[in-house]
């Protein structure tokens, strides 16, 4: 039915990955670089610990935006397994699109709260401004909300288009 | 209000919906109703970026699925297969022991019975143990291993519960060890009663094998020799270990590639991201039911009911197997751990002994039918019906509720080492 499918991914799923590989090196680089010059050279640097915390939350809610990407949310299947597969798909299709509403109604309230950073916040370590670091809640529930969307329309499609042609 | 947004919650995790945006809903409906503003949510999970264990989480489960993707497993299963091929049940006993490992380093996310359970069910059935019995050690063993350090649960019970993580590290360590030693017995009483054979490759010697994997067996002990000694954090220990791996995997037997590193990257963070997105929404809803004073309202309602310390640890039993195997360890650590703590407090039972108490049940819960969740990672990985993996896993199950009852009931055993 379908041709047959081009074995190269889109653009943004590599850039989607590198980041998330650049993320995670840093953040390897940092944590072992820490306890290096802690332990051998006495020196700590004091904008290390909160900057380390900051990639293991940016580089993980990267990969949940990849799990979303992929369908691997931790979620709690058996009750789907009982169904038989065309009414699986939609019970998943409605489930899909009940998470897209939710990331969606998140984002604009994710958005406030940078935008409150913005107007009246302070600096973080680096005197970095604090609300670029909080950039990651709108833009990983935005593109969550996108993507349990795209999954939720894809299954409907699915379910309607797939009527077995003997009955 | 409350039974409402459950009945919700409920019918929402039956469509299969992620559980962080069930969380988020219940968070969202709760905090709407009291007419809160509602960027709160996201200051409650910014909260995570103070949070000192959490750089442990990845750097961990990176440990692990590093040592999954190698030849760390065939590694030990020569080791032990040469240091135990002598004694009845060995093969089973050493697999056991291998399971718990793993599982300590990749946490309950059915990596252990993916990438060791093609390796040992094979090896099992040949070696003459009955299927029954090599599928019920082998789904059991999915989730056993989670009392020992540096098991990613233990960590997040810390977090949640806001005890250290290395004093629970060293709590879990006597309880995990009643755990495998009494499967073990179980295995030894089958493996030298079936026709098991005592077999061991001619070419495997203690020294080769042991010269192969010795310092996959030091990992272990390097990490926590880093911990308990007081020298390193919990999350420089994560670190080391990391590095320790990606050295030992990468340079020395070199085994994993430069190139495999973005698809192994990718792998774990996707599982951290799992993880660290339950725990966020966690965050907010646990601060609406503190302000709410729910956990107060529900020891009230506990109090009247129940006298003695022995009852509500049966019931907090009961309680706990029957969420371990309905929803996953994560969201149950977080949505249950905050409500649950000051209610054990007030019968006296110590934090530290309650997070071992609500692992050893979770563990099980994994494994408990009709859904729990290593029977249908087990399912399809070994490609037999749920079925015959409940009847299987019967005698497993039954000796860990035995000893189950042995770490609720005897406190010391956990909270010995302590100080």
């Amino acid at each position: 039915m379908t041709a047959a499918t081009p074995d190269r991914r889109p653009w943004y799923y590599h850039v989607e990955e590198g980041l998330l590989v650049l993320l995670v090196g840093a953040l390897l680089l940092l944590a072992f670089g820490q306890i290096l010059l802690r332990n051998f050279l006495g020196v700590t640097w004091v904008w290390s610990e909160p900057l380390v915390r900051h990639l293991v939350l940016w580089s993980s809610f990267l990969g949940a935006l990849i799990a979303t990407r992929d369908n691997r949310h931790i979620r709690i299947d058996a009750a789907l397994r009982l169904l038989q597969p065309r009414l699986r798909l939609i019970a998943t299709a409605v489930g899909n699109v009940i998470s897209a509403t939710v990331c969606l109604l998140l984002t604009p309230l994710a958005a406030r709260f940078v935008l409150d950073e913005y107007n009246y916040g302070g600096s973080a370590f680096l005197s970095l401004p604090r609300w670029t670091l909080l950039l990651v809640f709108p833009v990983v529930f935005c593109g969550m909300g996108l993507r349990f969307a795209g999954h939720g329309v894809a299954q409907l499609r699915n379910a309607v288009c797939r009527q077995s042609p003997g009955n | 209000m409350a039974p409402l947004t459950t009945l919700v919650g409920v019918l929402l995790a039956c469509l299969g919906t992620p559980l962080f945006v069930i969380i988020c809903v219940l968070a969202l409906v709760s905090f709407a109703s009291d007419g809160v503003d509602l960027t709160i949510l996201f200051i409650e999970m910014y909260r995570l970026a103070d949070t000192p264990a959490l750089t442990a989480i990845p750097l961990f489960a990176f440990s692990g699925f590093l040592l999954a993707e190698s030849g760390a497993a065939r590694r030990l299963v020569r080791i032990s297969e040469a240091l135990l091929w002598w004694l009845p049940g060995g093969l089973g006993i050493m697999a056991l022991t291998i399971c718990a490992l793993l599982t300590a380093f990749t946490g309950a996310s059915g990596m252990t019975i993916v990438a060791v359970g093609g390796l040992l069910l094979p090896a099992l059935l040949q070696a003459g143990y009955p299927e029954d019995f090599s599928l019920g050690l082998l789904t059991t063993s999915g989730s056993l291993g989670l009392l020992f350090p540096p098991s990613i649960p233990l960590i997040v019970y810390g977090i949640v519960s806001a005890t250290p993580v290395d004093q629970l590290f060293i709590a879990g360590i006597a309880p995990g060890v009643l755990l495998v030693v009494a499967l073990s017995a179980y295995t030894y009483i089958v493996g030298g009663g079936t026709s098991a054979r005592k077999v061991r490759e001619p070419d495997n010697t203690p020294m080769q094998a042991l010269r192969e994997g010795i310092w996959e067996l030091l990992l272990p002990a390097v990490v926590m020799t880093g911990i308990y000694s007081g020298f390193i954090a919990v999350s420089e220990a994560a670190a080391l270990s990391a590095l320790y791996v990606i050295i030992l995997e990468m340079l020395v037997h070199r085994e994993i590639t430069l190139r495999q590193l973005p698809g192994i990257i990718r792998e774990t963070m996707v599982l951290v991201g799992g993880i660290l997105m339950i725990l966020a929404a966690a965050m907010a809803y646990t601060s609406y039911l503190i302000d709410a004073e729910i956990p107060a309202s529900l020891l009230e309602l506990i109090r009247g009911q129940v006298e003695s310390r022995f009852v509500f640890l049966i019931l907090l039993n009961l309680f706990l197997l029957v969420v371990g195997c309905m929803i996953d360890m994560f969201s149950a650590l977080v949505v249950v751990v905050p409500l649950i703590l000051p209610i054990a407090a007030a019968y006296d039972i110590h934090p530290v002994h309650l997070g071992i108490i609500f692992l050893a049940n979770l563990e099980i819960g994994y494994s408990t039918p009709p859904i729990g969740l290593n029977l249908f990672i087990a399912s399809a990985r070994f490609e037999r019906p749920l079925l015959s993996l409940y009847r299987a896993s019967l005698p497993f199950l039954a000796i860990l509720l035995a000893c189950l009852l042995i770490i609720t009931y005897v406190p010391a055993l956990s909270l010995f080492a302590l100080d």
